[in-house]
């Protein structure tokens, strides 16, 4: 090969290079001018080379004129030989669409070193801005926000620490970095060992996320009240890469529910105070122990005694409601038979029915065992699902019970219907809420409280189960309950419901 | 049961409260005794020795939760019947009260009259 050839080659590959490279390059001469660019500007922006060689980037449209002031400087400075660490630039596509550059360039000297020329290369950085910005967002929304927000490495050792976690727990990141989180040496230990246990097993063997209220310690030795949350974040075999643990404090919230508890029991017993020494005198009145009363004065006290007794069942139907809301009741499953119960209920209002004349049809499984169940609240569902299908029946209707299982769901179901009035369609979606009244229930009886369906559902949601009912209007009602066979959740609380 | 297993010492700080039950005690002809708060309950229970208390909770000077822990920890008092009469219903008194053997609790507006005395009478034997 001659040297004229090599050249040619040489000559040859570098023009190779430069069309192939992935990064648009712009050649440009000592006063700005366009000589020469390679294709990837028009498959990037759409601009043809034919388009822009010649003209200076002082006048060309790719750049927005913010960047172009900035290329201009930087350029300058180029051409004075300083060097100049790579840059963005504001690009604008033929369609108008903003594209980010980062521009990094090379010198191009004659023989005798002078600088003739400027070689500028441009990688589309678009996408990657775009999630370093979307990183620098999540990292500050974490970085600041309220809540106490650790990551740790699957040993539970803290890798991370947002601000909130020094405001809430008074240690500084620099010391608890490397600890194992919620260990006695920042803000744990203060539960039991079983808790600890427990949170760990959830997390590590069962992979899932971990939530409870926890009472942690702060540096100061004052404890506190939060809601943990803890993640394990795992990776495509399924191992935990790290934990995400948040906490938020509601030490405040909690002094504020124990607050309305302390206030409904107070104002419970206050209320029911006046309301017994009416309920007994009036008694005392009725059984004439203190003189025989005649034929009206007995019925005028017997609407008092009513009266008093509706406000004796409005008090506890307010207190249960409270309570179901405060989450202050407690549910305290123990061995029972719910077709027992549900017997029992009914031999309980045996003189409502049969004062409605109501044909009553009664159906169980005998073969349902028995459950962990709590027998007053179950008694309260059944109680006011019964009630209600008298109360609401056309006369001489019927009132049927079935208490059936499905073995294959694992469920008891009580089902109750009725051949009363129905419950209006376009009401049907706000029965189950409190105080709710259907317009025609309260034209028949206008002393219902709304709070008894409401009570009903409250009560097996919180048990595990589900509560919904099919009804037509004119024609009847049927309302379902469903348990799990394994019986209640336990619930611990500090109030029972009446 | 010892001879005064008729008398009955009505312990509540509501005067119409305790006017009524005291009426509908006497009715089934029993010896009662009346104390307007914890600590005159107290002095009563432990000088007359009644067969039964009936007591409230919510009382000025002691309140009935003290009074039981005090009878509870008296010879005579230990073994003494004792119906919690109130109208607080929560699980932390009812079972703070159950740990003190009583050997009812009942929330006032909820019972009859009629209904404490059966449970009056199925105690005392009468």
């Amino acid at each position: 090969m001659t040297d004229k050839e090599i050249q040619s080659v040489v000559d040859n590959r570098y023009q190779k290079i430069f069309e192939l490279s992935p990064e648009a390059i712009i050649l440009l001469d000592r006063t700005g001018k366009i000589i020469d660019v390679n294709n990837r500007l028009y498959d990037w922006l759409g601009y043809r080379p034919r388009d822009i060689i010649g003209r200076n980037v002082r006048s060309v449209s790719f750049l927005t004129s913010a960047s172009k002031v900035m290329m201009l400087k930087k350029f300058s400075l180029r051409m004075l030989g300083n060097d100049v660490s790579p840059y963005d630039l504001f690009f604008v596509d033929k369609k108008g669409n903003e594209h980010i550059g980062q521009i990094s360039s090379a010198l191009i000297r004659n023989k005798s070193g002078k600088i003739i020329s400027d070689l500028v290369m441009i990688s589309e950085v678009t996408k990657q801005r775009q999630m370093e910005g979307d990183l620098k967002k999540f990292q500050l929304a974490v970085e600041g926000a309220s809540d106490h927000i650790i990551i740790t490495d699957p040993d539970g050792k803290i890798l991370f620490a947002n601000k909130a976690v020094e405001k809430i727990t008074g240690f500084s990141r620099k010391k608890i970095i490397g600890q194992k989180a919620g260990s006695k040496l920042n803000w744990g230990g203060t539960m039991e060992n079983a808790f600890y246990d427990r949170m760990w097993k959830t997390m590590k063997t069962k992979k899932v996320p971990f939530e409870a209220e926890i009472r942690n310690r702060k540096k100061n030795g004052e404890e506190y009240d939060a809601v943990a949350s803890i993640s394990p974040v795992l990776n495509k075999k399924d191992e935990v890469l790290f934990f995400v643990g948040m906490e938020r404090d509601i030490t405040k919230e909690k002094e504020v529910d124990r607050a309305k508890t302390e206030f409904v029991s107070l104002a419970s017993h206050q209320l029911r105070t006046p309301l017994s020494t009416i309920n007994w005198y009036s008694e005392m009145l009725l059984d004439g122990d203190v003189g025989k009363l005649n034929k009206g004065q007995r019925e005028y006290l017997k609407e008092v005694y009513k009266g008093n007794q509706r406000m004796v069942d409005l008090v506890n139907a307010l207190l249960n409601v409270s309570r179901l809301e405060l989450g202050t009741f407690v549910i305290e499953p123990e061995k029972a038979n719910i077709v027992d119960i549900a017997k029992s209920v009914i031999h309980e209002m045996k003189p409502q029915i049969e004062a409605e004349k109501i044909v009553f049809t009664q159906k169980y499984d005998n073969t349902i065992p028995d459950m962990m169940l709590d027998t007053k609240l179950i008694r309260m569902v059944i109680q006011n699902l019964l009630s209600n299908a008298v109360k609401y029946n056309s006369k001489k209707g019927k009132v049927d019970i079935k208490v059936k299982q499905n073995k294959k769901k694992k469920l008891v179901e009580v089902n109750i219907s009725d051949t009363g009035m129905g419950i209006l369609k376009g009401q049907q979606d706000k029965i189950f809420t409190k105080l709710f009244r259907a317009d025609n229930a309260k034209e028949r009886d206008t002393e219902g409280t709304g709070l008894g369906l409401y009570i009903v559902k409250s009560i097996i949601d919180h048990s595990g189960g589900k509560t919904w009912f099919k009804s037509e209007e004119g024609k009847g009602t049927t309302f379902y309950v469903t348990l799990p066979l394994k019986g209640m959740k336990k619930k611990e609380g500090i109030k029972e419901l009446n | 049961m010892s001879n005064n297993s008729k008398k009955i010492l009505v312990i509540e700080d509501e005067e119409p409260v305790r006017k009524v039950i005291v009426d509908a005690l006497q009715d089934l002809n029993c010896e009662v005794l009346e104390a307007k708060n914890g600590q005159e309950g107290l002095d009563i229970a432990l000088s007359e020795h009644p067969g039964l208390v009936l007591l409230d909770l919510i009382m000025p000077k002691l309140a009935g939760q003290q009074v039981c822990e005090r009878l509870r920890s008296d010879t005579w008092g230990k073994n003494v019947h004792v119906i919690i009469l109130t109208n607080l219903d929560s699980k932390t008194e009812k079972e703070e009260l159950k740990d003190l053997s009583v050997d009812d609790y009942l929330v006032k507006s909820n019972y009859k009259l009629e209904e404490i005395m059966e449970k009056v009478k199925k105690i005392l034997l009468i």
